[in-house]
């Protein structure tokens, strides 16, 4: 894993989109763990930021957004299609959901609480399935504590990062990562 | 949006220009206490993805330009209803195309230090834009922007002065990225500047460097003989009074059809022109004007003064403005300023009988009026029709977004009750703009 990230991290431009085709076509088949990293690449190397940024202006949009796009991006994961570059494909996902965004922004004017992106949507479906915890289950360690407390225990961030003695900025990454993985073992099981 | 503040920021004091995809602003910064120019995407275009990129990512790409020569970009914003705003220095003194018409109506001609002048900013201004591999696509007369240089006294002089100040700058406005969308995909439909864009831009086609070497001959094709050339890039060449050759012939490689035949830089570009305008040796008799700066990495902002040396062919051409000059008599600092900013872009709307009503914009010289029924009734045709317009083309966009380029007049017919506007959006030979709406309502027969 650490290796695949650091090779990720250290691609030049043109080789990282060749090692993250690789990935999502891995990750299409069904591979949990090159999900994992894709959303890991996606996320912490700034691609889905960068790619949202092309739509969205307001800096406080930008994180609403860029978490719809991980889910988005997990859950259409087996209809990726290797021809595509999963770059194009995920430009395609960021300027969806950034409109998508926009859009009931202005309808909801002023934004209010019951806001639903696919954040917070995978988040409630979290809530109220019954079998949820095995599902969780299966999520790497890391990601599971974090969902858990979050999803299920409805803790504050803050909270949960004096518990699980991490920073409030590890905790809000790892639960949009956590969220995007269970929505892609979601949509398997219901597909 | 009228006396509306932006995101508490800026405040919207003037419609400046409008287009078919944004409106531009005269604003002021209450931050930073200042006048600016706001352009806002227009709000039902706001939404659609690919307009949307377009316009940010012109604002980023102008942002990252670095030349005195070119706007500058100050803030990149989104206004309450999701609409993205770019904030840009104002150009309070209008642009070239206003400039030019008020300079000649004030007797004033164009002379060689003119089009030197310009050539050296728009030169300056693609250098740099090209530099950062941006291909600025809408070098046109309306685009080119005037602004005063704040500290600078005016230098005035008798008669109709120069057609640039000393205590202005000129600079190359916003991007056509936005503009060349609109264009294919239809909302602009007539809307674009004819003449002022080469074959390869207008059918949509590999846009390069060139296209703007193309554009920028165009545009001194118009300032010397007051039209842009034809689509095919043909003008009246040679034949125009009094220039040399060699500037024909520099404006002729510029304007070629086929872009590998142009000049591959501006930087070329404004050296052959450069040389082509140079002056010969004359005798120290001749009075000699101050000759603008010609480094195109420069704008022209201050009169620098030259050798004396000046053509004879410029002789010739000042001898004309003498001429002129004692004619006009004490036409002191006609300087006629064309601020873009003449608080009638709005549409006006009048009651003229029989249930008709007509609506009238305009902007400049450029007026438009188009008349319809104020009530329609629904599932029977009404006609709209253009009253009075010297435009040189238009469009008209229907109630359900419907696009008509240059029809005289536009049929209606209203599928349900409630309200419903007919626009049209009309342009001028040098790419001005106005749009005119008139609101009706339909109801059941």
């Amino acid at each position: 894993m650490g290796r695949d990230r650091a090779a990720i991290r250290n691609a030049s431009a043109e080789e990282r989109s060749d090692l993250l085709d690789v990935l999502a076509s891995r990750a299409g088949a069904g591979d949990l763990d090159a999900l994992d990293e894709l959303l890991w690449a996606l996320d912490e190397l700034g691609l889905a930021r960068q790619a949202v940024r092309k739509v969205i202006v307001v800096e406080d949009d930008l994180d609403d957004v860029v978490q719809d796009v991980l889910v988005a991006v997990a859950e259409g994961i087996s209809g990726f299609r290797a021809e595509a570059r999963f770059t194009t494909w995920m430009h395609g996902i960021a300027r969806f959901k950034a409109i998508a965004h926009l859009r009931r922004q202005r309808r909801e004017e002023p934004l209010d609480d019951h806001y639903v992106g696919d954040a917070a949507r995978i988040s409630s479906v979290l809530v109220s399935r019954v079998s949820v915890r095995e599902l969780l289950a299966r999520l790497p360690d890391a990601y599971r504590d974090v969902v858990v407390l979050r999803d299920l225990e409805q803790l504050p961030y803050a909270e949960i990062a004096h518990r699980l003695d991490l920073n409030e900025h590890t905790v809000r990454t790892r639960a949009a990562r956590g969220r995007a993985l269970a929505a892609a073992l979601l949509t398997r099981e219901d597909g | 949006m009228i006396g509306t503040t932006v995101r508490g920021r800026y405040r919207l004091d003037a419609v400046v220009g409008t287009g078919a995809f944004a409106t531009v602003y005269r604003a002021h910064d209450e931050r930073l206490e200042a006048d600016v120019a706001v352009k806002v995407l227009a709000e039902n275009h706001s939404l659609d993805p690919e307009m949307r990129e377009r316009f940010i990512n012109e604002a980023r790409r102008l942002r990252q330009v670095d030349s005195p020569a070119v706007v500058a970009v100050h803030d990149l914003g989104e206004t309450e209803r999701s609409q993205p705003f770019i904030v840009m220095e104002l150009a309070d003194r209008g642009d070239l195309a206003r400039r030019v018409a008020a300079h000649r109506e004030a007797g004033g001609a164009v002379v060689p230090d003119d089009l030197l002048a310009v050539a050296s900013t728009v030169a300056g201004a693609l250098t740099a834009l090209h530099a950062r591999r941006v291909v600025h696509r809408d070098v046109t007369p309306r685009n080119l922007l005037l602004r005063s240089v704040p500290g600078s006294p005016p230098l005035r002089v008798p008669g109709p002065g120069r057609l640039i100040g000393s205590d202005e700058r000129l600079v190359v406005g916003d991007l056509g990225l936005s503009k060349d969308l609109a264009l294919a995909s239809g909302i602009t439909a007539a809307v674009g500047t004819p003449g002022f864009s080469p074959p390869e831009q207008r059918i949509g086609s590999g846009v390069e460097e060139r296209t703007d070497v193309y554009a920028a001959s165009a545009l001194l094709v118009w300032l010397v003989t007051g039209r842009p050339p034809d689509d095919e890039g043909r003008w009246p060449g040679a034949a125009f009074g009094g220039w040399p050759a060699a500037v024909a012939v520099a404006l002729e490689r510029g304007l070629s059809r086929t872009p590998a035949e142009r000049h591959a830089t501006a930087a070329e570009w404004h050296a052959e022109l450069r040389a082509a305008l140079a002056p010969t040796e004359l005798p120290a008799t001749v009075p000699v004007a101050p000759a603008a700066a010609a480094d195109p990495n420069h704008a022209p902002a201050r009169p620098r003064p030259r050798s004396r040396r000046v053509p004879p062919w410029a002789v010739a051409a000042m001898a004309v403005v003498m001429v002129i000059v004692v004619v006009v008599g004490a036409v002191a600092g006609a300087f006629a300023i064309a601020d873009r900013d003449d608080g009638a872009s709005g549409t006006r709307t009048r009651d003229v009988g029989s249930g008709q009503i007509e609506a009238e914009a305009s902007e400049g010289e450029l007026t438009v009026v188009i008349r319809g029924p104020e009530v329609l009734t629904v599932d029977e045709a009404a006609t709209f029709t253009v009253e009075e317009g010297s435009a040189e083309s238009w469009a008209w966009i229907g109630p359900d977004g419907r696009i008509s380029p240059d029809a005289p007049s536009l049929e209606v017919v209203p599928e349900s009750e409630g309200r419903l506007e007919v626009t049209l959006v009309a342009t001028d030979e040098v790419g001005g703009t106005v749009r005119v709406v008139l609101p009706a309502r339909a109801r059941e027969p």
